[in-house]
């Protein structure tokens, strides 16, 4: 797993640029797949807190998706797994997300702790063939991440869908309505910590994102960065 | 004042260590934590908590439950708040409220003695005539009877709403309801336990269902811990089931948060309102329910009187009397309503303490204190008859009237679920069946009235939420209760009235029965004739007797008479929790920030926010002017991101596009762009944008802001029927994009952009190109909206920003500057570009807004071809035409009239002042007759004057396009 490189002061020095970098000021920023991620935004972080409550802004991550009649074919040929049905998501070995959004739509989100290039590059050098469309949710949604015990509650304030740990377990995929916003929300664990992903309309990234932080605030969360996540930590 | 508390158990909710101190109507009092405004003040003695609604009665509490509206008081920032229900806080301040003078010197209490005057229906059959009185009156009488004062300063609280979900939710936390959940959680389905009380037991909390009540509070502890221990049971205290929907959509509020609870089985038991017996002075402070005086001893360790009078039409009466002669009150006697005796253990339990039974008796009337602040004796005769006492009276001196006129399910949550209420007349009480699936009844609600029934209805009521879960096969067996706790008729009229049916409004029995005399026979109309019912606490004391009255008076069965609808909510609701944390998205561009740092002035767009011009409002005509002119003599930047933009991917794009947009598009080449107008299936125009091609099978089509997803809507529609082996994908948030226009734009570009023939042949008008900015992937097309030279360039959202910042930076030397939307709305109205949903409306087809170019009339079919051929084939009635008028003249506004004599032959749709013209200039709907150049028109302007403006050709600015062609 490469080590983030610590040295890049300002979201503004990458052309690429997460919606709302603006809403985590005086955070520690490190390099993502050629954007800015928060790598810290306050001293006190910790995994106990991302374990409690905690959201954070993975825009700046890889991802990428195909979508038709022949993309499960597709995902086929780039070694990936496939979900076994709609509205699931399968973590791959490397830590990437499959999700299937319905049975001709394939999204592959890249590990926000590890560079992507690679990924990137066999994804974009495998042209998308006929009845298989390629989709820009790199730049058409935000992607957040609600980490810790409290999400299931937080959730259950913003989105009318059942989020509890024992229906909505790791791999289940909701394509449902966050705060009045469109919204995927996935089940998922990164480096151990359940979370939920969700990715939204990118216009809406700065709305959506502080709904979810008010959300939060009951349970003592706050936003924060991947630090406390990545495998030294 | 001092204030005196009984011994433990007594005080269930209190903490005898920890005194609050607040004040009500201006005088200070203490009470404890865990009391009730209204415990707390009854702890002092102090029982006129309020005013009636028309009489200005003096009120104390009925139910202390927090179900009647004789404790409604004012807090600083809340009227109508529930003494009864609204907890103690160190400090608080309190207010009676719709008085007269003061609480206890109420001027409005004169009142009273009109009342013959101010008979029911008074002022439907008052203020209707002579035409106006109302007018007149209306002032005094709202005045009048208002209720409480909302606090104008008010600052909203934070309110918030939570979905939930379980199994089983059971409405009630008694024993039915607690065994109940206690049942179903046994076999491992999540349960949730609602309760609007801030203890679980219900009437087990302060109810003795024996003589000494030592069992009743065993088993409440029993239940209580077996409830905390069971983990799959979520208890909520303070919380109101508020209204049942569909399939057991139940909103239950708790503090500022509305919880929207789903259940697969919900199981009600709400159990039933004690009721009051019907007597003259009903009314006074100190006459309250059975079930009040046992709520005030057991949970706030408040002795209610000194010496008290029970009045009972059935056995829980007796329990009441033996409870407070076992607090130290001396109880004067038992009136029992019943000819014969039920219950030898309780006579005798009475007999054991002196305590005197009258059977057979009713209290006619209840003698009060001056000014009616306190009931000090009653007047009680044998009942000779229904209704009838006989002119025997005795006399007792008391201070306490403790009376149970029988129960009424509390149904109104079965009858928002479209429960059925049946009246027995063996039984004189109500019932309720045909519930719908997966909705069960347990307890007293379901008409049990002894502790071993209603647990075992409790078991049977989760029993069948089970066998519907599928996790039980038992057979849920009936349970049934012979009980009868309800007197066959307490209501005993008085010659001076004053025996009240309903204290929310005032009502008196023989209200009830001139309602009907008037005709008001349905009593549905009694209702709204009378207003019974309608007062805070919703029927739930004068339901039953209005239905017996009712019935009585029109000759007919009580289940004939039957009850008032029930509808959510149950309890008062505020706006705010229906309301809510109000969720109302908005979208920003890549580049809003850099709009903001700017300053520019954002203006809706939909659900977008978009910068209208840049600098101070109040400078805004010189801005947009400023702006506008630097377009036509140098470069500017816009931001039209918001602009709608959907990829159709395929190998019949081609097709698919020429049957959506009424242009030709089979034959467009890769590498153009050309206008794509659409039109609906009625003809008219419902949106424009350009395609641009990007491959034989890959289109790019943008619309307007507001019709992206409209057209994307229709574009999936349409293929769901034609099939065509399409992808059609809505891009909108995932290109950020501006427009580079003026004279200069490519010289901006050429700064930029390396791998992109940036020259009029290379990249001529209308053409499509592919390149990169600075690294950035673009898809660039040459436009003329504004009527310049111009480039749009569309990128990646995440590179929007980054594009702004470049632009800006490159454009310094030929001090580029951005422009906003209402500037590019000049600039294009001096091009006469129209902008749909603008300048045209829901009956424009292309023909009148001057788009017959735009329409291919070869091709075989696009939406809407069939309807735009016949109205175009109709004799045209108005054009969109352009008009001019001096600079100095009263400028239209958008929507103006167009007159032609007296006739309104259309309306401005758009004008603005254009420096670049010198004058106004402005496009309008007009009369055919009127369109041709040189015509004139009659716009009425503000102030009903006319305006008579030239028409002119459209272009008004650069007609050969000689400038958007560089």
């Amino acid at each position: 797993m490469s080590q983030l490189k610590i040295d890049t002061p300002s979201p503004v020095v990458f052309s690429k640029r997460s919606p709302i970098y603006r809403q985590q000021a005086g955070a520690l920023f490190a390099e993502r797949d050629g954007a800015a991620i928060a790598l810290q935004v306050t001293d006190t972080e910790s995994r106990a807190q991302l374990q409690q409550s905690a959201l954070l802004d993975l825009s700046a991550t890889f991802r990428s998706g195909v979508r038709g009649r022949t993309a499960s074919q597709w995902l086929g040929q780039q070694q990936l797994p496939l979900p076994a049905q709609a509205n699931q998501s399968v973590t791959t070995r490397d830590g990437e997300l499959v999700l299937r959004l319905g049975n001709s739509e394939l999204w592959i989100l890249g590990n926000p702790l590890r560079d992507n290039s690679t990924l990137a590059k066999q994804l974009q050098s495998a042209p998308a063939s006929a009845g298989c469309y390629p989709l820009s949710c790199q730049h058409s949604h935000s992607w957040f991440v609600l980490s810790g015990e409290c999400r299931s509650a937080v959730m259950a304030k913003l989105c009318g869908v059942d989020m509890r740990e024992s229906v909505f377990g790791p791999g289940a995929l909701a394509m449902t309505s966050v705060a009045r916003v469109s919204a995927i929300v996935v089940s998922h664990e990164l480096q151990g910590v359940p979370v939920f992903s969700i990715l939204s309309d990118c216009t809406s990234a700065t709305y959506m994102w502080q709904a979810l932080l008010d959300a939060l605030q009951e349970f003592g969360g706050s936003d924060a960065g991947i630090a406390s996540l990545l495998p030294a930590n | 004042m001092t204030s005196t508390r009984l011994p433990a158990p007594m005080g269930l909710l209190i903490d005898r260590d920890q005194p609050l101190g607040f004040e009500f109507a201006g005088q200070r009092y203490q009470g404890l934590a865990g009391d009730s405004v209204a415990s707390a003040l009854l702890a002092n003695q102090r029982w006129l908590l309020s005013r009636s609604f028309k009489y200005h009665r003096p009120r104390g509490p009925l139910t202390m439950a927090g179900q009647d509206a004789n404790t409604l008081v004012q807090l600083p920032d809340e009227p109508n708040a529930l003494a009864d229900r609204f907890p103690l806080t160190a400090g608080l301040r309190v207010e009676g409220q719709n008085y007269s003078g003061s609480l206890d010197n109420d001027r409005g209490a004169a009142l009273g003695l009109l009342g013959r005057f101010l008979p029911v229906g008074f002022y439907y059959r008052t203020f209707f005539r002579p035409l106006g009185v109302w007018d007149q009156w209306e002032k005094f009488i709202r005045k009048t009877a208002g209720l409480g004062h909302a606090d104008l300063n008010f600052k909203p609280q934070y309110h918030d709403k939570e979905y939930r979900f379980y199994d089983v939710v059971v409405v009630g936390a008694g024993p039915a309801g607690m065994q109940a959940a206690l049942t179903a959680a046994a076999a491992g389905v999540s349960v949730l336990l609602v309760e609007e009380q801030s203890l679980l037991g219900g009437a087990l909390s302060y109810h003795q269902f024996e003589a000494d009540g030592e069992s009743t509070r065993a088993q409440r502890e029993a239940l209580i811990t077996q409830v905390e221990n069971a983990p799959n049971i979520d208890v909520m205290l303070n919380a109101t089931c508020n209204g049942w929907f569909t399939d057991n959509y139940l909103p239950v509020i708790q503090g500022n948060r509305m919880h929207k609870v789903r259940a697969r089985e919900c199981i009600v038991a709400s159990g039933a309102y004690e009721q009051h017996v019907v007597f003259r002075n009903n009314d006074l402070p100190g006459i309250l329910l059975c079930s009040a005086a046992e709520r005030l001893m057991s949970w706030h360790a408040v002795k209610p009187g000194q010496r008290a009078v029970v009045l009972t039409g059935n056995d829980e009466g007796y329990s009441t009397a033996l409870m407070l002669h076992a607090q130290g009150v001396d109880v004067a006697a038992v009136v029992d309503l019943r000819p014969e005796l039920h219950n030898p253990v309780l006579a005798q339990a009475l007999a054991g303490q002196q305590i005197p039974l009258m059977q057979h008796s009713t209290v006619f009337e209840a003698l009060a204190t001056k000014g009616n602040k306190h009931i000090r004796g009653v007047d009680i005769r044998r009942i000779s008859g229904r209704g009838q006492v006989d002119s025997h009276s005795t006399l007792i001196d008391c201070d306490l009237l403790c009376m149970s006129g029988g129960y009424m399910p509390a149904y109104q949550l079965l009858c928002q679920a479209g429960a059925q209420l049946s009246y027995s007349d063996e039984r004189c009480a109500f019932s309720l069946s045909k519930l719908p699936d997966h909705l069960h009844i347990a307890g007293s609600v379901n008409g049990m009235h002894s502790l071993d029934k209603v647990l075992a209805d409790g078991v049977r009521a989760a029993t069948q939420a089970l066998v519907n879960l599928g996790l039980s096969d038992s057979v849920a067996e009936p349970v049934t209760c012979d009980r009868v706790v309800n007197p066959e008729w307490p209501i005993f009229p008085h010659p001076k009235g004053k025996e009240f049916v309903d204290f929310d409004e005032d009502l008196q029995a023989k209200d009830i029965v001139n309602a009907t005399k008037l005709g008001y026979r349905d009593i549905q109309l009694v209702k709204r004739f009378s207003t019974v019912g309608m007062g805070p606490s919703q029927g739930r004391h004068s339901a039953l007797p209005t239905a017996r009255l009712v019935a009585d008076a029109t000759d007919r069965t009580v289940t004939e008479t039957g009850v008032t609808t029930a509808r959510p909510p149950f309890h008062a609701e505020k706006l705010a929790h229906v309301a809510g944390r109000i969720f109302s998205p908005y979208r920003q561009t890549a580049m809003h920030h850099r709009h903001l740092e700017m300053g520019a002035q954002m203006m809706p767009a939909g659900s977008w926010q978009r910068p209208a011009y840049y600098g101070p409002a109040v400078e805004r005509d010189r801005r947009v002017q400023e702006e506008a002119q630097h377009v036509r003599s140098k470069v500017g930047v816009i931001d039209v991101s918001t602009l709608g933009g959907i990829e159709v991917r395929g190998p019949d794009a081609a097709e698919f596009m020429n049957r959506i947009y009424t242009f030709a598009f089979l034959k467009q080449p890769v590498g153009r762009t050309r206008y794509a107008v659409f039109t609906n299936e009625q003809g008219v125009v419902v949106d424009d944008g350009v395609a641009s091609r990007l491959a034989e099978d890959h289109f790019y089509v943008s619309t307007t802001t507001s019709g992206a997803d409209a057209v994307y809507r229709e574009m999936t529609r349409w293929n769901a029927q034609w099939r065509l082996d399409v992808d059609i994908y809505n891009v909108t948030s995932a290109y950020a994009a501006v427009n580079v226009a003026g004279p200069d734009a490519r010289k901006v570009m050429e700064q930029l952009v390396e791998d992109v023939d940036l020259s009029p042949e290379g990249f001529p008008y209308l053409a499509y190109r592919e390149g990169t900015i600075s690294g950035i992937p673009a898809r660039m097309m040459r436009v003329g909206f504004v009527g310049e030279l111009g480039y749009e360039i569309h990128v990646p959202s995440s590179y929007g920003e980054a594009l702004w910042d470049l632009l800006l930076e490159a454009g310094k030397p030929w001090q580029i500057r951005p422009f906003g939307v209402e500037s590019q709305r000049l600039l294009r109205l001096e091009k006469g570009h129209i902008i749909v949903s603008q300048d045209t409306d829901g009956m424009s087809h292309p023909g009148e807004v001057g788009l017959e170019w735009a329409v291919n009339r070869k091709k075989p079919f696009f939406v809407g071809c069939r309807s735009v051929d016949i109205m175009m084939s109709l004799p045209q009635k108005r054009q969109l035409v352009g008009f001019r008028l001096p600079a100095d003249s009263p400028r239209p506004k958008e929507g103006h009239l167009v007159l032609r004599g007296d006739d309104v032959t259309g309306n401005v749709t758009s004008c603005e002042y254009s420096s670049t013209m010198g004058g106004i200039i402005g496009m309008a709907y007009a009369a055919v007759q009127d369109a041709t150049p040189g015509s004139h028109i009659h716009i009425r302007v503000d102030g009903g004057k006319s305006v008579t403006a030239e028409v002119v050709s459209l272009p008004f600015y650069d007609a050969d396009n000689a400038r958007q062609e560089l």
